[in-house]
Protein backbone atom coordinates (compact mmCIF):
# COMPACT_ATOMS: atom_id res chain seq x y z
CA UNK A 1 0.00 0.00 0.00
CA UNK A 2 1.36 3.57 -1.24
CA UNK A 3 0.85 5.97 1.91
CA UNK A 4 1.44 9.29 2.55
CA UNK A 5 3.29 9.53 5.86
CA UNK A 6 3.71 13.49 6.25
CA UNK A 7 2.98 16.65 4.50
CA UNK A 8 3.70 19.93 3.93
CA UNK A 9 2.09 23.21 2.56
CA UNK A 10 3.22 26.88 1.46
CA UNK A 11 1.23 29.73 0.42
CA UNK A 12 2.61 33.05 -0.48
CA UNK A 13 1.51 35.76 2.43
CA UNK A 14 -0.10 38.52 -0.02
CA UNK A 15 -3.35 38.47 -1.27
CA UNK A 16 -5.31 40.44 -4.43
CA UNK A 17 -8.91 40.87 -4.30
CA UNK A 18 -10.87 39.97 -7.60
CA UNK A 19 -12.33 43.02 -6.96
CA UNK A 20 -9.69 44.92 -7.09
CA UNK A 21 -8.74 43.19 -10.31
CA UNK A 22 -12.17 43.56 -11.59
CA UNK A 23 -12.27 47.50 -10.83
CA UNK A 24 -9.21 48.36 -12.14
CA UNK A 25 -9.42 46.28 -15.70
CA UNK A 26 -13.10 46.03 -15.62
CA UNK A 27 -13.50 42.64 -15.83
CA UNK A 28 -12.52 39.54 -13.98
CA UNK A 29 -12.26 36.37 -15.65
CA UNK A 30 -11.24 33.73 -12.65
CA UNK A 31 -14.76 32.24 -11.70
CA UNK A 32 -15.38 31.95 -8.52
CA UNK A 33 -12.18 33.71 -7.56
CA UNK A 34 -12.49 35.29 -4.33
CA UNK A 35 -8.97 36.41 -4.07
CA UNK A 36 -5.47 34.84 -5.54
CA UNK A 37 -2.29 34.37 -3.62
CA UNK A 38 0.73 36.58 -4.88
CA UNK A 39 4.28 35.81 -5.01
CA UNK A 40 6.56 38.34 -3.07
CA UNK A 41 9.37 39.57 -5.54
CA UNK A 42 11.99 37.11 -4.29
CA UNK A 43 9.19 34.20 -4.65
CA UNK A 44 9.46 31.57 -7.18
CA UNK A 45 8.55 28.25 -7.44
CA UNK A 46 11.70 27.12 -6.22
CA UNK A 47 11.38 29.27 -3.17
CA UNK A 48 7.82 27.96 -1.99
CA UNK A 49 8.71 24.39 -2.89
CA UNK A 50 11.51 24.20 -0.16
CA UNK A 51 8.88 26.05 2.09
CA UNK A 52 6.29 23.39 1.37
CA UNK A 53 9.19 20.68 1.60
CA UNK A 54 10.47 21.66 4.76
CA UNK A 55 7.21 21.59 6.36
CA UNK A 56 6.48 17.75 5.55
CA UNK A 57 9.89 16.55 6.71
CA UNK A 58 9.38 18.41 9.87
CA UNK A 59 6.49 16.36 10.00
CA UNK A 60 8.34 13.16 9.14
CA UNK A 61 10.44 13.62 12.07
CA UNK A 62 7.70 13.89 14.87
CA UNK A 63 6.85 10.63 13.39
CA UNK A 64 8.89 7.42 14.53
CA UNK A 65 10.07 6.55 17.57
CA UNK A 66 8.03 3.47 19.00
CA UNK A 67 8.99 1.61 15.94
CA UNK A 68 6.51 3.67 13.92
CA UNK A 69 9.34 5.35 12.24
CA UNK A 70 11.12 2.86 10.63
CA UNK A 71 11.55 2.01 7.06
CA UNK A 72 9.94 -1.39 5.61
CA UNK A 73 13.63 -3.98 5.22
CA UNK A 74 15.84 -2.63 2.19
CA UNK A 75 15.97 -4.48 -0.75
CA UNK A 76 19.84 -5.89 -1.38
CA UNK A 77 21.95 -3.21 -2.52
CA UNK A 78 18.98 -0.63 -1.87
CA UNK A 79 20.60 -0.45 1.14
CA UNK A 80 22.38 2.04 3.74
CA UNK A 81 22.26 5.53 3.35
CA UNK A 82 26.12 6.64 3.64
CA UNK A 83 26.52 9.15 6.67
CA UNK A 84 27.58 12.55 5.45
CA UNK A 85 28.44 15.21 7.89
CA UNK A 86 24.74 16.94 8.83
CA UNK A 87 22.74 14.35 7.35
CA UNK A 88 20.73 11.82 9.08
CA UNK A 89 21.55 8.21 8.14
CA UNK A 90 19.99 5.20 8.80
CA UNK A 91 20.58 1.67 9.16
CA UNK A 92 19.66 -0.70 6.08
CA UNK A 93 17.45 -4.14 6.92
CA UNK A 94 16.52 -3.47 10.40
CA UNK A 95 12.76 -2.61 10.12
CA UNK A 96 11.31 -2.52 13.30
CA UNK A 97 13.97 -0.82 15.53
CA UNK A 98 12.44 2.24 15.72
CA UNK A 99 15.13 4.22 13.73
CA UNK A 100 13.54 7.40 13.12
CA UNK A 101 13.25 8.82 9.29
CA UNK A 102 15.10 12.04 7.97
CA UNK A 103 15.81 13.97 5.28
CA UNK A 104 18.68 11.14 4.60
CA UNK A 105 16.40 8.12 4.48
CA UNK A 106 14.87 10.17 0.91
CA UNK A 107 15.80 7.95 -2.00
CA UNK A 108 13.33 9.64 -4.56
CA UNK A 109 12.70 13.20 -5.31
CA UNK A 110 9.67 13.95 -7.55
CA UNK A 111 9.44 17.59 -8.35
CA UNK A 112 6.44 19.02 -10.17
CA UNK A 113 5.49 22.95 -11.46
CA UNK A 114 4.40 24.66 -14.72
CA UNK A 115 6.70 27.89 -13.47
CA UNK A 116 10.07 25.91 -13.14
CA UNK A 117 12.67 29.07 -12.75
CA UNK A 118 14.47 27.30 -15.72
CA UNK A 119 13.74 25.92 -18.96
CA UNK A 120 17.11 24.48 -19.41
CA UNK A 121 18.59 23.63 -15.71
CA UNK A 122 16.70 21.09 -13.58
CA UNK A 123 16.26 22.33 -9.59
CA UNK A 124 14.81 19.16 -8.58
CA UNK A 125 18.76 18.60 -7.16
CA UNK A 126 18.77 22.07 -5.73
CA UNK A 127 15.70 21.02 -3.93
CA UNK A 128 17.74 18.22 -2.71
CA UNK A 129 20.60 19.90 -1.68
CA UNK A 130 18.28 22.33 0.02
CA UNK A 131 16.73 19.98 2.39
CA UNK A 132 19.53 17.39 3.12
CA UNK A 133 18.52 14.72 0.85
CA UNK A 134 21.88 12.53 -0.22
CA UNK A 135 23.00 13.77 -3.90
CA UNK A 136 22.28 9.90 -4.68
CA UNK A 137 18.67 10.59 -4.34
CA UNK A 138 16.32 10.02 -8.06
CA UNK A 139 15.86 13.38 -8.32
CA UNK A 140 13.09 14.42 -11.45
CA UNK A 141 11.43 16.95 -12.66
CA UNK A 142 7.54 17.20 -13.69
CA UNK A 143 6.15 20.15 -15.78
CA UNK A 144 4.29 20.75 -19.27
CA UNK A 145 0.77 20.80 -17.99
CA UNK A 146 -0.88 21.59 -14.88
CA UNK A 147 -1.20 17.94 -14.53
CA UNK A 148 2.46 17.63 -13.22
CA UNK A 149 1.24 17.22 -9.73
CA UNK A 150 -0.43 14.00 -9.72
CA UNK A 151 2.17 13.06 -12.77
CA UNK A 152 5.17 13.41 -10.10
CA UNK A 153 2.50 11.80 -7.54
CA UNK A 154 2.34 8.53 -9.32
CA UNK A 155 5.51 8.17 -10.42
CA UNK A 156 6.81 8.07 -7.11
CA UNK A 157 4.06 5.38 -6.05
CA UNK A 158 4.98 3.63 -8.91
CA UNK A 159 8.73 4.12 -7.73
CA UNK A 160 7.74 2.53 -4.34
CA UNK A 161 5.51 -0.19 -5.55
CA UNK A 162 8.47 -1.77 -7.54
CA UNK A 163 10.52 -1.85 -4.99
CA UNK A 164 13.59 -0.36 -6.11
CA UNK A 165 13.32 3.02 -3.67
CA UNK A 166 12.14 3.28 -0.12
CA UNK A 167 11.44 6.42 0.77
CA UNK A 168 9.67 9.33 -2.00
CA UNK A 169 9.53 13.64 -1.19
CA UNK A 170 7.17 15.19 -4.00
CA UNK A 171 7.01 18.57 -4.49
CA UNK A 172 4.38 20.71 -6.47
CA UNK A 173 4.80 24.10 -6.23
CA UNK A 174 3.10 26.78 -8.98
CA UNK A 175 2.58 30.12 -10.04
CA UNK A 176 1.13 30.67 -13.35
CA UNK A 177 0.92 34.50 -14.80
CA UNK A 178 0.90 36.08 -18.29
CA UNK A 179 0.07 39.91 -18.78
CA UNK A 180 -1.50 42.00 -17.03
CA UNK A 181 -4.42 41.72 -19.42
CA UNK A 182 -4.28 37.80 -19.68
CA UNK A 183 -7.16 35.73 -18.14
CA UNK A 184 -4.70 33.49 -17.14
CA UNK A 185 -3.04 35.73 -14.69
CA UNK A 186 -5.76 37.22 -13.94
CA UNK A 187 -6.73 33.96 -12.08
CA UNK A 188 -3.07 33.36 -11.06
CA UNK A 189 -2.59 32.11 -7.87
CA UNK A 190 0.24 30.77 -5.73
CA UNK A 191 1.21 27.79 -3.38
CA UNK A 192 3.05 24.59 -2.70
CA UNK A 193 2.42 20.97 -1.50
CA UNK A 194 4.51 18.48 0.18
CA UNK A 195 4.16 14.90 0.68
CA UNK A 196 6.31 12.15 1.56
CA UNK A 197 5.41 8.90 0.92
CA UNK A 198 6.48 5.39 1.87
CA UNK A 199 5.65 1.84 1.08
CA UNK A 200 4.07 0.28 4.04
CA UNK A 201 0.74 -1.45 6.35
CA UNK A 202 1.41 0.31 9.20
CA UNK A 203 -1.99 2.70 9.07
CA UNK A 204 -1.45 4.65 12.34
CA UNK A 205 0.84 7.56 10.63
CA UNK A 206 -0.86 7.11 6.90
CA UNK A 207 -2.93 10.53 5.94
CA UNK A 208 -4.26 9.40 2.99
CA UNK A 209 -3.22 6.08 0.84
CA UNK A 210 -3.49 5.59 -3.11
CA UNK A 211 -5.25 2.62 -3.97
CA UNK A 212 -4.99 3.29 -8.15
CA UNK A 213 -4.90 5.84 -11.13
CA UNK A 214 -5.62 5.75 -14.14
CA UNK A 215 -4.53 7.91 -17.55
CA UNK A 216 -6.45 9.56 -20.06
CA UNK A 217 -5.45 11.60 -23.16
CA UNK A 218 -6.64 13.29 -26.06
CA UNK A 219 -5.10 15.94 -28.36
CA UNK A 220 -7.30 19.45 -27.32
CA UNK A 221 -6.78 23.00 -27.86
CA UNK A 222 -7.93 23.67 -24.94
CA UNK A 223 -7.27 25.10 -21.51
CA UNK A 224 -4.26 27.25 -21.94
CA UNK A 225 -0.62 26.87 -23.69
CA UNK A 226 2.89 28.36 -23.56
CA UNK A 227 4.80 27.75 -26.59
CA UNK A 228 8.71 27.77 -25.92
CA UNK A 229 10.21 30.80 -25.70
CA UNK A 230 7.46 32.23 -24.20
CA UNK A 231 6.55 33.71 -20.98
CA UNK A 232 2.88 34.32 -20.47
CA UNK A 233 0.46 31.46 -21.27
CA UNK A 234 -2.46 31.71 -23.48
CA UNK A 235 -6.09 30.65 -23.81
CA UNK A 236 -8.29 30.67 -26.52
CA UNK A 237 -11.04 32.37 -24.01
CA UNK A 238 -13.75 30.30 -25.59
CA UNK A 239 -15.15 29.42 -22.25
CA UNK A 240 -17.45 26.61 -23.31
CA UNK A 241 -14.41 24.64 -25.02
CA UNK A 242 -12.17 25.39 -22.38
CA UNK A 243 -15.32 23.54 -20.00
CA UNK A 244 -15.43 20.51 -22.58
CA UNK A 245 -11.86 20.00 -22.75
CA UNK A 246 -11.69 19.84 -18.90
CA UNK A 247 -14.92 17.88 -17.98
CA UNK A 248 -14.55 15.35 -21.07
CA UNK A 249 -10.90 14.61 -20.60
CA UNK A 250 -11.55 13.95 -16.54
CA UNK A 251 -14.64 12.19 -17.15
CA UNK A 252 -12.13 9.82 -19.81
CA UNK A 253 -9.94 9.56 -16.66
CA UNK A 254 -12.64 8.69 -14.32
CA UNK A 255 -14.12 5.85 -16.86
CA UNK A 256 -10.72 4.16 -16.93
CA UNK A 257 -10.37 4.52 -13.11
CA UNK A 258 -13.37 2.92 -12.84
CA UNK A 259 -13.17 0.13 -15.91
CA UNK A 260 -9.36 -0.86 -14.64
CA UNK A 261 -11.13 -1.87 -10.84
CA UNK A 262 -14.87 -2.90 -11.66
CA UNK A 263 -14.80 -6.57 -12.78
CA UNK A 264 -17.45 -6.73 -15.64
CA UNK A 265 -20.24 -9.18 -15.05
CA UNK A 266 -21.03 -12.36 -17.37
CA UNK A 267 -23.24 -11.40 -20.44
CA UNK A 268 -22.19 -7.84 -19.72
CA UNK A 269 -20.89 -5.48 -22.41
CA UNK A 270 -18.16 -3.61 -21.44
CA UNK A 271 -18.95 -0.32 -22.37
CA UNK A 272 -22.46 -1.24 -20.59
CA UNK A 273 -20.90 -2.01 -17.08
CA UNK A 274 -18.62 1.29 -17.78
CA UNK A 275 -21.28 3.23 -17.67
CA UNK A 276 -23.52 1.57 -14.55
CA UNK A 277 -20.12 2.47 -13.12
CA UNK A 278 -19.81 5.65 -13.51
CA UNK A 279 -23.14 6.19 -12.73
CA UNK A 280 -22.19 5.14 -9.21
CA UNK A 281 -19.20 7.03 -8.57
CA UNK A 282 -21.00 9.83 -6.78
CA UNK A 283 -22.11 6.70 -4.07
CA UNK A 284 -18.65 4.99 -4.23
CA UNK A 285 -16.65 8.15 -3.70
CA UNK A 286 -17.60 10.41 -0.58
CA UNK A 287 -16.13 13.30 -2.51
CA UNK A 288 -14.47 14.54 -5.64
CA UNK A 289 -11.12 17.25 -5.54
CA UNK A 290 -10.02 18.28 -9.04
CA UNK A 291 -7.37 20.64 -11.13
CA UNK A 292 -9.07 24.19 -10.09
CA UNK A 293 -8.46 26.68 -13.19
CA UNK A 294 -10.93 28.88 -11.28
CA UNK A 295 -13.44 28.10 -8.58
CA UNK A 296 -16.28 26.73 -10.87
CA UNK A 297 -15.00 23.63 -13.15
CA UNK A 298 -14.53 21.11 -10.12
CA UNK A 299 -18.11 22.31 -10.02
CA UNK A 300 -19.07 21.43 -13.24
CA UNK A 301 -17.28 18.45 -13.06
CA UNK A 302 -19.05 17.14 -10.10
CA UNK A 303 -22.34 17.42 -11.23
CA UNK A 304 -21.59 15.49 -14.34
CA UNK A 305 -20.28 13.24 -12.27
CA UNK A 306 -23.53 12.99 -10.03
CA UNK A 307 -21.42 14.66 -7.13
CA UNK A 308 -23.42 17.16 -5.01
CA UNK A 309 -22.01 20.79 -4.85
CA UNK A 310 -21.36 20.52 -1.40
CA UNK A 311 -19.18 16.98 -1.63
CA UNK A 312 -16.84 18.96 -4.44
CA UNK A 313 -16.55 22.32 -2.37
CA UNK A 314 -14.57 21.03 0.86
CA UNK A 315 -12.30 20.46 -1.78
CA UNK A 316 -11.90 24.08 -3.23
CA UNK A 317 -8.65 26.21 -2.92
CA UNK A 318 -9.00 28.20 -5.94
CA UNK A 319 -11.51 30.77 -4.43
CA UNK A 320 -9.58 31.59 -1.61
CA UNK A 321 -5.85 31.39 -3.33
CA UNK A 322 -6.36 31.86 -7.40
CA UNK A 323 -5.05 29.14 -9.41
CA UNK A 324 -2.27 27.08 -8.29
CA UNK A 325 -1.41 25.52 -11.32
CA UNK A 326 0.04 21.66 -10.91
CA UNK A 327 -0.54 22.21 -6.92
CA UNK A 328 -3.92 23.04 -6.97
CA UNK A 329 -5.45 19.96 -6.68
CA UNK A 330 -3.12 18.63 -4.35
CA UNK A 331 -3.74 21.50 -2.41
CA UNK A 332 -7.84 20.96 -2.60
CA UNK A 333 -7.04 17.66 -1.49
CA UNK A 334 -5.12 18.69 1.80
CA UNK A 335 -8.22 21.33 2.19
CA UNK A 336 -10.79 18.66 1.82
CA UNK A 337 -8.87 16.14 4.61
CA UNK A 338 -8.80 19.49 6.47
CA UNK A 339 -12.22 19.92 6.75
CA UNK A 340 -13.58 17.69 8.75
CA UNK A 341 -16.07 15.89 6.08
CA UNK A 342 -13.98 13.00 5.83
CA UNK A 343 -13.00 10.38 7.96
CA UNK A 344 -10.68 7.22 8.11
CA UNK A 345 -11.72 4.55 5.77
CA UNK A 346 -13.61 7.17 3.37
CA UNK A 347 -12.52 7.21 -0.52
CA UNK A 348 -11.63 10.41 -2.53
CA UNK A 349 -12.02 11.00 -6.16
CA UNK A 350 -8.55 13.07 -7.24
CA UNK A 351 -8.79 13.81 -10.96
CA UNK A 352 -6.13 15.87 -12.34
CA UNK A 353 -6.33 17.76 -15.62
CA UNK A 354 -3.87 19.04 -17.69
CA UNK A 355 -3.83 21.05 -21.21
CA UNK A 356 -3.10 18.63 -24.10
CA UNK A 357 -5.65 17.34 -23.11
CA UNK A 358 -4.38 14.58 -20.15
CA UNK A 359 -5.82 13.42 -17.01
CA UNK A 360 -5.83 11.15 -14.41
CA UNK A 361 -7.94 9.73 -11.84
CA UNK A 362 -6.69 8.62 -8.53
CA UNK A 363 -8.69 6.20 -5.87
CA UNK A 364 -7.53 8.18 -2.62
CA UNK A 365 -8.38 6.32 0.73
CA UNK A 366 -8.51 8.48 3.73
CA UNK A 367 -6.48 7.10 6.66
CA UNK A 368 -5.77 7.63 10.56
CA UNK A 369 -3.49 10.26 10.12
CA UNK A 370 -5.78 12.77 8.81
CA UNK A 371 -7.40 13.76 12.17
CA UNK A 372 -3.94 15.24 13.23
CA UNK A 373 -4.19 17.16 10.03
CA UNK A 374 -7.99 18.24 10.42
CA UNK A 375 -7.02 19.56 14.09
CA UNK A 376 -3.98 21.59 12.57
CA UNK A 377 -5.55 22.86 9.42
CA UNK A 378 -2.11 23.84 7.83
CA UNK A 379 -3.62 25.09 4.57
CA UNK A 380 -6.62 26.83 6.27
CA UNK A 381 -4.48 29.05 8.29
CA UNK A 382 -2.14 30.08 5.90
CA UNK A 383 -5.17 30.88 3.42
CA UNK A 384 -6.42 32.68 6.34
CA UNK A 385 -3.33 34.75 7.24
CA UNK A 386 -3.16 35.96 4.17
CA UNK A 387 -2.41 39.94 3.88
CA UNK A 388 -4.95 42.01 0.90
CA UNK A 389 -2.56 44.00 -1.00
CA UNK A 390 -4.10 47.12 -3.66
CA UNK A 391 -3.78 46.30 -7.71
CA UNK A 392 -1.19 49.29 -7.78
CA UNK A 393 1.21 46.86 -5.50
CA UNK A 394 0.30 43.92 -7.26
CA UNK A 395 1.58 45.37 -10.22
CA UNK A 396 5.10 46.25 -8.26
CA UNK A 397 5.20 43.00 -6.78
CA UNK A 398 5.09 41.28 -10.55
CA UNK A 399 7.59 43.65 -11.64
CA UNK A 400 5.51 45.66 -14.11
CA UNK A 401 5.52 48.83 -12.60
CA UNK B 1 34.36 33.47 -21.87
CA UNK B 2 34.50 35.08 -18.63
CA UNK B 3 32.22 35.59 -15.88
CA UNK B 4 31.78 38.13 -13.59
CA UNK B 5 30.65 35.20 -11.12
CA UNK B 6 33.06 33.31 -9.65
CA UNK B 7 32.58 30.08 -9.86
CA UNK B 8 34.76 28.26 -7.70
CA UNK B 9 33.58 30.86 -4.68
CA UNK B 10 29.85 30.05 -6.21
CA UNK B 11 30.11 26.59 -5.84
CA UNK B 12 32.23 25.97 -2.58
CA UNK B 13 29.14 28.59 -1.12
CA UNK B 14 26.02 26.39 -2.40
CA UNK B 15 26.09 24.38 1.09
CA UNK B 16 26.05 27.67 3.42
CA UNK B 17 23.36 29.32 1.12
CA UNK B 18 20.83 26.98 1.11
CA UNK B 19 21.64 24.80 3.81
CA UNK B 20 23.23 26.89 6.64
CA UNK B 21 25.76 24.52 6.72
CA UNK B 22 28.63 25.82 9.04
CA UNK B 23 31.55 24.93 10.77
CA UNK B 24 32.02 24.06 14.47
CA UNK B 25 35.48 25.02 16.47
CA UNK B 26 36.87 22.12 17.60
CA UNK B 27 39.49 24.43 19.89
CA UNK B 28 36.43 26.38 21.57
CA UNK B 29 33.31 24.53 20.60
CA UNK B 30 32.66 28.58 19.03
CA UNK B 31 29.57 27.54 16.00
CA UNK B 32 31.03 29.60 13.48
CA UNK B 33 29.20 30.99 10.15
CA UNK B 34 29.98 31.63 7.48
CA UNK B 35 32.63 29.05 7.60
CA UNK B 36 36.07 30.60 8.53
CA UNK B 37 39.66 29.63 7.90
CA UNK B 38 40.73 30.70 11.47
CA UNK B 39 38.16 30.68 14.73
CA UNK B 40 37.64 34.75 15.61
CA UNK B 41 37.24 33.04 19.32
CA UNK B 42 40.22 30.44 20.09
CA UNK B 43 42.84 31.30 16.92
CA UNK B 44 42.32 27.46 16.46
CA UNK B 45 41.92 26.15 12.79
CA UNK B 46 40.37 22.86 13.40
CA UNK B 47 36.85 22.48 12.59
CA UNK B 48 34.08 20.16 12.34
CA UNK B 49 30.94 20.41 9.84
CA UNK B 50 28.09 21.92 11.66
CA UNK B 51 24.32 22.58 10.27
CA UNK B 52 22.59 25.55 11.80
CA UNK B 53 19.02 25.28 12.79
CA UNK B 54 17.97 28.36 10.69
CA UNK B 55 16.34 29.96 13.83
CA UNK B 56 17.42 33.22 15.78
CA UNK B 57 16.10 36.17 16.55
CA UNK B 58 16.66 39.78 15.16
CA UNK B 59 19.63 41.12 16.66
CA UNK B 60 19.48 44.61 14.51
CA UNK B 61 17.84 46.00 11.59
CA UNK B 62 18.06 48.75 9.27
CA UNK B 63 15.55 49.68 6.04
CA UNK B 64 17.36 50.02 2.72
CA UNK B 65 15.07 52.34 1.08
CA UNK B 66 14.98 53.42 -3.07
CA UNK B 67 18.56 54.92 -4.16
CA UNK B 68 20.10 53.23 -1.10
CA UNK B 69 20.06 49.31 -2.81
CA UNK B 70 23.51 48.46 -4.14
CA UNK B 71 22.95 47.23 -7.98
CA UNK B 72 22.33 44.21 -7.65
CA UNK B 73 19.66 44.71 -5.17
CA UNK B 74 18.14 47.50 -7.30
CA UNK B 75 15.70 45.84 -9.12
CA UNK B 76 13.89 44.48 -5.46
CA UNK B 77 14.21 48.22 -4.34
CA UNK B 78 12.58 49.25 -7.84
CA UNK B 79 9.72 46.52 -7.60
CA UNK B 80 8.94 47.01 -3.92
CA UNK B 81 10.19 50.38 -3.00
CA UNK B 82 12.15 49.57 0.35
CA UNK B 83 13.30 46.37 2.54
CA UNK B 84 14.55 45.96 5.64
CA UNK B 85 17.78 43.87 6.45
CA UNK B 86 18.73 42.48 9.96
CA UNK B 87 21.34 41.49 11.92
CA UNK B 88 20.22 37.96 12.63
CA UNK B 89 21.48 35.94 16.61
CA UNK B 90 21.39 32.37 15.16
CA UNK B 91 20.35 29.85 18.11
CA UNK B 92 23.88 28.31 17.87
CA UNK B 93 25.28 31.82 18.63
CA UNK B 94 26.36 33.87 15.03
CA UNK B 95 25.29 37.17 14.09
CA UNK B 96 24.62 37.15 10.23
CA UNK B 97 23.28 39.89 8.27
CA UNK B 98 20.48 38.99 6.10
CA UNK B 99 17.03 40.57 4.38
CA UNK B 100 13.72 40.20 6.73
CA UNK B 101 11.21 39.16 4.98
CA UNK B 102 7.10 39.32 5.25
CA UNK B 103 7.08 42.64 7.25
CA UNK B 104 6.71 45.78 5.97
CA UNK B 105 9.40 48.04 6.31
CA UNK B 106 7.14 51.55 6.94
CA UNK B 107 5.76 49.38 9.56
CA UNK B 108 9.37 48.53 11.14
CA UNK B 109 10.64 52.00 10.80
CA UNK B 110 7.43 53.51 12.54
CA UNK B 111 7.67 51.64 15.38
CA UNK B 112 9.36 52.24 18.92
CA UNK B 113 13.27 50.49 18.64
CA UNK B 114 13.11 48.45 22.08
CA UNK B 115 9.88 49.61 23.68
CA UNK B 116 7.50 46.22 23.70
CA UNK B 117 10.20 44.45 21.88
CA UNK B 118 9.74 40.54 22.20
CA UNK B 119 13.13 40.65 24.33
CA UNK B 120 11.44 41.53 27.63
CA UNK B 121 7.94 39.96 26.57
CA UNK B 122 7.02 36.74 28.49
CA UNK B 123 5.80 35.20 25.29
CA UNK B 124 2.35 34.41 24.10
CA UNK B 125 1.35 38.00 23.58
CA UNK B 126 -0.57 38.54 20.38
CA UNK B 127 -0.39 42.18 20.05
CA UNK B 128 -0.47 43.73 16.63
CA UNK B 129 2.78 42.42 14.95
CA UNK B 130 2.63 45.48 13.09
CA UNK B 131 3.38 48.06 16.01
CA UNK B 132 6.15 45.90 17.48
CA UNK B 133 10.04 46.34 17.35
CA UNK B 134 11.37 43.87 14.93
CA UNK B 135 14.26 43.81 17.41
CA UNK B 136 14.06 40.28 19.31
CA UNK B 137 11.51 38.84 17.38
CA UNK B 138 11.97 35.40 16.56
CA UNK B 139 13.02 34.24 12.89
CA UNK B 140 13.41 31.12 10.61
CA UNK B 141 15.57 30.81 7.70
CA UNK B 142 13.85 30.77 4.40
CA UNK B 143 14.80 30.28 0.82
CA UNK B 144 14.61 33.20 -1.57
CA UNK B 145 16.12 34.87 -4.85
CA UNK B 146 18.81 37.15 -3.96
CA UNK B 147 19.56 39.01 -6.95
CA UNK B 148 20.33 37.46 -10.72
CA UNK B 149 23.35 38.27 -12.34
CA UNK B 150 24.71 37.26 -15.89
CA UNK B 151 21.29 35.05 -15.95
CA UNK B 152 22.06 33.15 -13.00
CA UNK B 153 19.48 33.28 -10.65
CA UNK B 154 21.09 33.23 -7.20
CA UNK B 155 18.94 32.06 -4.12
CA UNK B 156 19.76 32.06 -0.57
CA UNK B 157 18.78 32.64 2.81
CA UNK B 158 16.55 35.74 4.01
CA UNK B 159 14.40 35.19 7.56
CA UNK B 160 11.20 35.32 8.48
CA UNK B 161 9.70 36.26 11.30
CA UNK B 162 7.59 33.20 12.99
CA UNK B 163 5.18 33.32 16.33
CA UNK B 164 6.98 32.63 19.73
CA UNK B 165 6.92 28.83 20.12
ZN1 LIG C 1 37.70 28.39 18.64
Amino acid sequence: MIQIISCGVYVPALRVGSSEIAKALGAYAGAGIKKKALPEVDEDAFTMAVEAAKEALLGMKTLGGSGDGSLPSARAGGGAVEGEPGRSATVAGTAGTGTSLGPGDIDYVAFASTSFPYEEKSFAGALAECLGIPKTAFVGEFGSSTRAGTEALISAASALASGAFRLALVVVSDCPGGGPRNPVEQAAGAGAVAFVLQSGENEDRCIFSLEGSSTWSKESLGIRSRRTGFTEASDLGIARHSRDAFVGTCVGAVRALLEKERRVGRGESEEKACEAALSSVGSEFRGLVATQPDARLPLDLGRTLGFQDERVLPGIVASDMGDAGAASCLLGLLAYLESGSVKPGDLLLLVSYGSGAIADALRVRVGRGVDEISRQKPLRSLLDAGTDVDFVTYLRVRGWL
Amino acid sequence: MGAYISVPVWERTIAQRYGLKGQRCLGCGAVLFPPKVVCPECGGHSFEAASLSGRGRIYSFTVIAGGGAPPEFEWQANAVGSYVVGLVELEEGPRIIAQIVGVDPRAAMAAPLFEDSAFEDSGGSSGDKGKRSLIGLPVKAVIRKVYEQEGVIRYGYKFKVVSEV
